[in-house]
């Protein structure tokens, strides 16, 4: 007999999957993986930074504070500014009052042209953090306050730019929530894809293999396997590659730390979490084609 | 309603089995038969009678389109889609439905039987390597099945189907396209199937050779319209 059975291996039970297809469903899935992750990185660093961002600007007020004439004479800029920190820093609610140095050309227009002339001097205020909303105060009050006591002020109000920011933030998490669905969205179909095509090819393996008595489970799960291995890999491999590119960039951008992925920040947590939720759906959507193939071609 | 001879109970019975699904007319005409263990019938009858069709309903353990159809004594009807698959293992299969791989060899066509159904290959070595004995395909076990000719291939069949000890071998034309010799040979193998206690259903449109087979279900093809 020519056959050695030692030598002997059996081929396998469903043809193999075509491999070019497989690499291009690892490639595609990879680069799927990596621009989520990415991207999804990106969205949490701006989600994470913003809060602090509205906080600064909430927690706080630039008062400008001018020249006033009293009695015919012209008050000190510098003399109206500080009686101005006096009155603010009484005030409930007002953690801190500080008088910011005038800019170097300020100072020069002072002196050339007389105090009436030089443009405002800043006091930055900062507001009790623990304060309860209602205790601490209006602009609008502070700047009564000070004209009851002779001070010409203004203030800075961060009210518009407190809207675009809190829109940011709502922005960014809806962001958030559509790129992760699209991009999962993305690898299943493409995974689904792959599946269908596959089915197409073994079709008359299929129904010779239920004609010889293979249940449906384990004819699923060989016609499945190859490719949902191949997808969760291409997974877990393109979420690690991003997470190697912004640990790789993040200590070259110091500058930029507080709005960009870092290590250790909740950002990449939450990112490098995208892969491990991706599976579990395509491997859903595989199995979703994969059942009615089966349906269809098992007798 | 026909019936076979055969031990206790029944493995197959067809009771007013149709294809006649409204508005369909071609096909099988009512079919009743029972047959027992171990019994051997042939289903004769012009092409387009519905021979393969009957015997295709029996592998696909399906409910037929109109009448009843019972396998191993349970209504196929009662049998859950995800269950036809064990049902199809006590059935040795020779149907146009589950061909041989061409592009396998000798032994991989019988391995793919065995491993189907679970079994390993220590287990099924042996038992492939006694079929393919049997048949005469033994010292062609790692040829491609493809390049075998048409009684190398009706023998592998063969093999095949009996891989998994079935209850009950189905079998569609069986050697048809042989010379006389080579067929003869053939259904001697048939007959040690049957000597050996499996039950055999063969679907012949050549009544002479289905007559000396053994008893026979008479089928007549059914009216087309006017």
């Amino acid at each position: 007999m020519s056959l050695d059975p030692r030598a002997w291996r059996p081929s396998p039970l469903l043809p193999p999957a075509g491999g070019a297809a497989l690499t291009g469903l690892f490639i595609g899935g990879a680069l799927v993986s990596l621009m989520a992750v990415l991207a999804m990185a990106w969205l949490s660093a701006d989600l994470r930074a913003r809060p602090a961002l509205r906080a600064r600007l909430n927690g706080g007020a630039t008062i400008a504070v001018m020249a006033r004439r009293t009695s015919g004479d012209l008050e000190s800029l510098d003399a109206a500014a500080w009686r101005a920190r006096e009155i603010l820093a009484k005030t409930p609610g007002v953690a801190s009052a500080k008088v910011l140095a005038p800019a170097p050309e300020d100072r020069a227009i002072a002196d050339t042209m007389g105090a009436g002339a030089s443009p405002a001097r800043l006091i930055a205020l900062a507001f009790a953090p623990r304060a309860a909303p209602a205790s601490v105060p209006t602009i609008g009050a502070l700047i009564a306050d000070l004209s009851r006591e002779g001070v010409a002020a203004a203030a800075d109000d961060h009210d518009p730019v407190t809207g675009p920011v809190e829109h940011a933030l709502a922005v960014d998490a809806a962001g958030l929530a559509f790129t992760g669905a699209i991009l999962t969205g993305v690898l299943a179909g493409l995974t689904a894809a792959m599946i269908r095509s596959r089915a197409r090819r073994v079709a008359p393996r299929i129904t010779l293999l239920s004609g010889l008595g293979m249940t449906n489970t384990a004819l699923l799960t060989r016609l499945l396997s190859p490719v949902i291995l191949s997808a969760s890999l291409a997974l877990i491999i393109g979420g690690a590659g991003a997470l190697a590119i912004l640990g790789l960039a993040a200590p070259r951008l110091p500058g930029l730390a507080a709005v960009i992925p870092a290590p250790g920040a909740v950002d990449l947590i939450l990112a490098a979490a995208w892969p491990a939720l991706a599976i579990p759906v395509v491997i859903s959507a595989a199995a979703v084609v994969g059942a009615a193939w089966m349906k269809r071609l098992a007798p | 309603m026909a019936g076979m001879e055969g031990g206790q109970g029944h493995l197959v019975r067809f009771h007013r089995v149709s294809s006649a699904a409204r508005g369909r007319m071609a096909g099988l005409a009512p079919l009743s038969f029972i047959l027992g263990p171990g019994a051997r019938a042939a289903l004769v009858g012009p092409p387009g009678s519905g021979k393969s069709l009957a015997l295709r309903l029996i592998a696909v353990a399906a409910p037929p389109p109109a009448g009843s159809l019972e396998l191993f004594g349970t209504p196929v009807s009662e049998i859950h889609r995800s269950r036809r698959a064990l049902v199809r293992r006590r059935l040795g299969l020779m149907l146009a439905d589950f061909p041989l791989v061409d592009a396998l060899s000798v032994i991989d066509n019988i391995a793919l039987a065995a491993r189907a159904v679970g079994r390993d290959e220590a287990e099924f070595f042996p038992r492939a390597l006694e079929m393919l004995n049997w048949v005469g395909l033994s010292a062609r076990a790692d040829e491609a099945a493809g390049g075998l000719n048409l009684e190398a291939r009706w023998r592998l069949w063969l093999a095949r189907a009996l891989t998994n000890n079935p209850e009950l071998l189905l079998a569609d034309e069986p050697g048809a396209g042989l010379e006389e010799g080579p067929r003869a040979a053939f259904f001697k193998l048939i007959d040690q199937v049957h000597g050996a206690g499996i039950a055999v259903i063969m679907a012949m449109a050549d009544e002479a050779q289905a007559g000396r087979l053994g008893p026979t279900v008479r089928l007549s093809r059914r009216a087309e319209p006017a």
